[in-house]
């Protein structure tokens, strides 16, 4: 079972090479520290935001006619987030995720060949109901194997409507995502979906824990482990560097996605729209 | 993606013999086709028509134009769910076994208005398609934006000629069930339980050429040209024909809001 938490680094607004620094300097931090490894596959992310066109008198059948601006309410909504490892020509064709996180938020997977069809048709025919706000890309990053642990490393691109006044393409900050195995993961099939997230019978757990009370109580200790490795090897990967005024936050993987294989993909992508919330 | 379409009507009579026919044409067995669709609506009204140009008489000193957003129509769209004759009678969750025979099970549709004149002879129409493999369609479409409005059955054959895809099939609902559903049925009725729309039994043929530009004159050209030698190969058995295009519109009517007239009071009759 793998264990993801999530930084991400803001980068200065004004200085166009902050994140840039950022990613490098970690880079070299993690390759200073942890001598024995190198960059492997790349890995993209594409993160498209859309924000709901609610009128604001939502109530049926009015006697005045509906108010003709529809207001912007300022509630995050629909988002799009691809996690795609590149080059990997995997099988498997649920990669696109889209969600509309409300209170849960609700999840669908669709092939991502559709990705585009399905964006322009919320953008253009579902236009009344909702407005593109930005899309966020990571469209190089990197990765790195030490040990047990997997990080995922890469610099956001965001690229924003024009006519608001924003430039073009800015780069809001870099992402860092940490991961290991918990539990006795090694055995089991080892699914090589998008992300590399293992799919393991919940037969092959059983067989491996017994019984299902305790494993209960063992996953909740290993998750605040595998929380606490996690948070070492961020401390470790960002020693000596400075990241001026920026705020780090971090992301865990959300507790109720451990040991359920379906819902871990849920997880990590309501993870990854999390830390990709509140961005612009 | 755009679609090129042409119809056509079959009774219920002749059904088996264009059947037939079709295969022959086709060089293939018949494909047997059952699928519900499940409308939706945005829960949204529509405004009413002409409004945008009503408002924006500012007395302001030149002010730049903002940009004018485009009066978009809102849609009725459709969640259509691939069944097999065993799902009828049974519980079929919008959640569960999201594939059937590697086909995804549901799929999002939209059907925009078909386009005023035709190209070549046939009627020419964009439509999105986007198949959900995972999650819940109906929980998803409904946070969209979108409402529930009725479920209704296809079943009927299809064949592949070509680049034409060829559907022989009659909608068939349940009858007597009105709209108090505020979600697809998680049971579905059993095969005989349902009924065709049409009271005759009619089949429809519809004859679609999937075309990814339409812009891509080269193509679409050659889109239309199978599409009238198909007509012609069809003539003498199935009529092929270009419908009223505003039979086919999904838009949202705008439906004003009447006023109640203000209620006299009684007024005594007094005798002259």
């Amino acid at each position: 079972m793998k264990y993801s938490g999530l930084y991400f680094i803001p980068a200065h607004a004004n200085a166009s090479e902050a994140s840039s620094t950022i990613f490098h300097s970690l880079t070299e931090s993690i390759e200073r520290q942890f001598s024995t490894t190198s960059p492997q596959n790349f890995w993209t992310l594409q993160h498209r935001l859309l924000r709901s066109n609610a009128a604001s008198n939502a109530t049926p059948a009015p006697i005045k006619p509906e108010p003709t601006n529809p207001s912007i309410k300022p509630e995050p909504t629909s988002a799009a987030p691809t996690p795609t490892a590149n080059p990997q020509p995997s099988t498997s064709s649920d990669k696109l995720i889209s969600i509309t996180p409300q209170s849960q938020g609700t999840l669908i997977t669709i092939p991502s060949a559709q990705t585009e069809s399905h964006f322009a048709f919320l953008t253009n025919k579902l236009s009344p109901l909702w407005q593109f706000r930005h899309a966020l890309q990571i469209p190089h990053g990197v990765v790195y194997n030490i040990g047990q642990f997997t990080i995922h490393m890469g610099e956001m691109k965001a690229n924003r409507p024009s006519g608001s006044g924003g430039s073009g393409n800015l780069s809001p900050g870099v992402v860092v995502c940490v991961s290991t195995e918990i539990g006795e993961g090694s055995d089991g099939d080892v699914r090589m979906g998008n992300d590399g997230y293992m799919a393991l019978n919940g037969d092959a757990m059983e067989g491996i824990r017994g019984d299902g009370e305790d494993r209960e109580g063992e996953e909740e200790v290993d998750v605040s482990d595998a929380e606490d490795l996690i948070r070492d090897v961020w401390r470790t990967m960002r020693t000596d560097i400075d990241f001026g005024k920026a705020e780090v936050r971090e992301v865990m993987l959300g507790k109720e996605g451990v040991n359920e294989t379906q819902q871990s993909e849920a997880t990590v992508v309501r993870m990854w729209c999390e830390v990709l919330r509140l961005r612009g | 993606m755009h679609e090129l379409l042409l119809y056509g009507q079959v009774s219920k009579g002749r059904h088996e013999q264009v059947v037939k026919i079709l295969a022959g044409v086709a060089a293939m067995q018949p494909r047997r086709v059952l699928k519900r669709h499940v409308v939706y609506k945005p829960q949204r009204e529509p405004e009413e028509p002409g409004l945008v140009n009503k408002r924006g008489g500012t007395q302001s000193i030149a002010a730049k134009n903002t940009k004018q957003a485009g009066k978009t129509d809102l849609y009725f769209t459709q969640l259509v769910q691939r069944l097999t004759e065993e799902d009828f009678g049974s519980i079929v969750s919008t959640e569960q076994a999201l594939t059937v025979e590697g086909l995804p099970k549901w799929t999002y549709e939209f059907n925009d208005l078909p386009e005023a004149g035709n190209r070549g002879g046939a009627l020419v129409r964009m439509t999105n398609s986007t198949d959900i493999v995972g999650g819940d369609p109906h929980a998803y479409v409904t946070s969209l934006g979108n409402q529930f409005v009725s479920e209704y059955y296809i079943e009927g054959h299809l064949f592949v000629h070509e680049n034409i895809n060829i559907y022989l099939h009659r909608v068939l609902h349940e009858p007597g069930v009105r709209s108090l559903e505020t979600e697809p049925k998680q049971q579905l009725p059993g095969f005989d339980a349902l009924q065709p729309l049409d009271p005759s039994g009619a089949y429809m043929l519809e004859a679609k050429v999937r075309v990814q530009d339409i812009n891509n004159t080269a193509v679409t050209e050659a889109a239309a040209e199978e599409l009238r030698r198909f007509k012609t190969q069809m003539k003498g058995c199935v009529t092929m024909n270009i419908p009223d295009r505003l039979a086919m519109d999904t838009r949202i009517r705008y439906r004003p809001q009447v006023a109640q007239p203000p209620r006299k009071p009684a007024q005594p009759m007094t005798a002259r």
